[in-house]
């Protein structure tokens, strides 16, 4: 009789246990999503649409293209001095890779912009690739310009969404992002233009400590939400397993 | 009676608590549904293609016959050793410029501007593994994102998928211009993926994306090549 009470008190306070872990983890969640602190910019920050513009601007000042048309663009970590916290929060980024083309694929161009720097990083041009006399192979064509874009990374839809579905920024060592990250791209499965954004799940971390990743996705020809992802962990051979938010 | 209930309890309560909620939800894909279509290869051509890799002909054909991996990729030269035979970098590099596609034209182009003289801001990665997959319909990168052309995947390190070998969007340049299944040529790409490449392969491999699955047969062509590229760094 002693040993059942002995066992019935182990499994209790077991449950108890548990239960407390998972309080306290909830909780940890919960402040760290209210306890983001508003950015304070200390470097020159743009939304997509408007880091689209000036580097189609830069690429036609500079005579490298006459009509530069959008392939793709996305924000980065990768810049030295952008000490701002929880960057991308106001939908704007400091540093963008912008690649652009012209309609017929002759010519591509990657541009990165960096703050107030702004500079070319790679030109190809079809007629450099060797074998091609007869024009058979042509470069990624260009098909957007900014207006074709219907939809801006600081759109209030857009910050809204992410508040609505609670996506935090990446704030820690784990996190795979610092803030915020939005990319502008074509899909190659259905040829859709989307605006995407990155952020951290408000599940993050998971239960065994890792940073799980979420994503929002907008359809930039119409500014129609499209759907909402986030990672929930990994299948036995490290794989992400995503489901719908 | 009561102990067994309370067994069971706790049992119930262990096994819910190991896995969260969100892992029961259904993203309504289901990468066994979709596969690579049944194909024969002769012997002369998987010699050629064995040859032209550098890899056992044998395993090139067990790595062919392997279909989708759990993810919904098809990649297979990407968990394939190359043989241990003494061929130099640049012999593999002459090989791969003898890779032919199914229209007849070269896979692979030099980039006569290309130089290993790099500067300021970028890192030069030479003689590294790439190869090439093809995806189920559905498949997101591990960065989130629906592919696209000019994607490639590279190593994981830690055991974190998050943590790629390089980082996520990050913009690399090969020595080459790659020819894309959906018909342009290519040498400037972007990190958005993590793969498990075999434990062999270089540490800055990349596996190109190459579109849907029924684009295998241009990843077959592409096989294993020996590229350099530059990464940029900042």
């Amino acid at each position: 009789m002693n040993n059942r009470r002995k066992k019935i008190i182990i499994i209790l306070i077991s449950i108890i246990i548990c239960a407390g872990i998972f309080i306290v983890l909830q909780g940890f969640k919960t402040q760290r999503y209210t306890e983001t602190v508003l950015e304070s910019s200390n470097i020159k920050s743009y939304s997509a649409k408007e880091a689209i513009n000036f580097m189609t601007q830069y690429i036609i000042a500079q005579k490298l293209m006459e009509d530069p048309l959008l392939i793709s663009i996305t924000s980065t970590d990768s810049i030295e001095k952008d000490k701002t916290i929880d960057p991308g929060k106001d939908g704007k980024r400091a540093a963008w890779n912008g690649e652009f083309g012209d309609i017929k694929g002759s010519k591509v161009i990657v541009c990165a912009l960096r703050g107030d720097i702004i500079r070319i990083d790679f030109i190809s041009e079809a007629k450099d690739i060797p074998d091609n006399e007869n024009g058979e192979s042509h470069l990624a064509i260009g098909k957007y310009r900014v207006n074709d874009i219907k939809i801006d990374s600081n759109d209030k839809v857009v910050l809204d969404k992410i508040k609505e579905l609670k996506l935090m920024p990446g704030t820690t060592q784990q996190d795979w992002i610092k803030g915020y990250h939005y990319s502008i791209y074509e899909s190659a499965i259905d040829d859709s233009l989307i605006l995407l954004i990155y952020g951290i799940s408000p599940e993050s971390p998971n239960e065994k400590g890792e940073s799980m990743m979420a994503i929002c996705e907008f359809n930039a020809k119409d500014g129609s939400f499209v759907r909402a992802s986030k990672k929930v962990g990994y299948d036995k051979d490290g794989r992400s397993i995503w489901v719908p938010m | 009676m009561k102990k067994r209930f309370l067994v069971l309890l706790v049992a119930v309560f262990m096994i819910i608590s190991l896995f969260p909620a969100g892992v029961y939800a259904d993203l309504g894909i289901n990468y066994q549904k979709q596969s690579i279509p049944h194909f024969t290869i002769s012997k002369d051509e998987l010699e050629r293609l064995a040859w032209l890799n550098n890899v056992d002909p044998q395993e090139l054909k067990d790595a062919l016959n392997a279909g989708l991996d759990e993810n919904g990729k098809y990649s297979p030269f990407s968990n394939l050793k190359q043989l241990d035979n003494g061929i130099t970098d640049e012999e593999l590099k002459k090989r791969d410029l003898l890779k032919i596609g199914s229209d007849g034209t070269p896979i692979v182009r030099m980039n006569p501007y290309f130089s290993n003289i790099v500067p300021a801001g970028q890192i030069l990665r030479s003689n590294q593994d790439a190869t090439a997959y093809v995806a189920a319909s559905g498949k997101v990168t591990a960065s989130g994102k629906t592919p696209k052309y000019g994607m490639v995947a590279v190593h994981f390190a830690g055991g974190n998928p998050v943590n790629p070998v390089i980082p996520f969007g990050t913009a690399i340049y090969l020595d080459r211009y790659i020819s894309l299944p959906d018909g342009t040529q290519r040498s400037n790409y972007t990190v958005e993926d993590t793969g498990s490449g075999h434990e062999d392969s270089t540490l800055y491999w990349i596996d190109l994306f190459f579109g849907g699955l029924s684009n295998y047969p241009k990843a077959i062509n592409f096989g294993t090549q020996t590229v350099t590229y530059n990464q940029i760094v900042n």
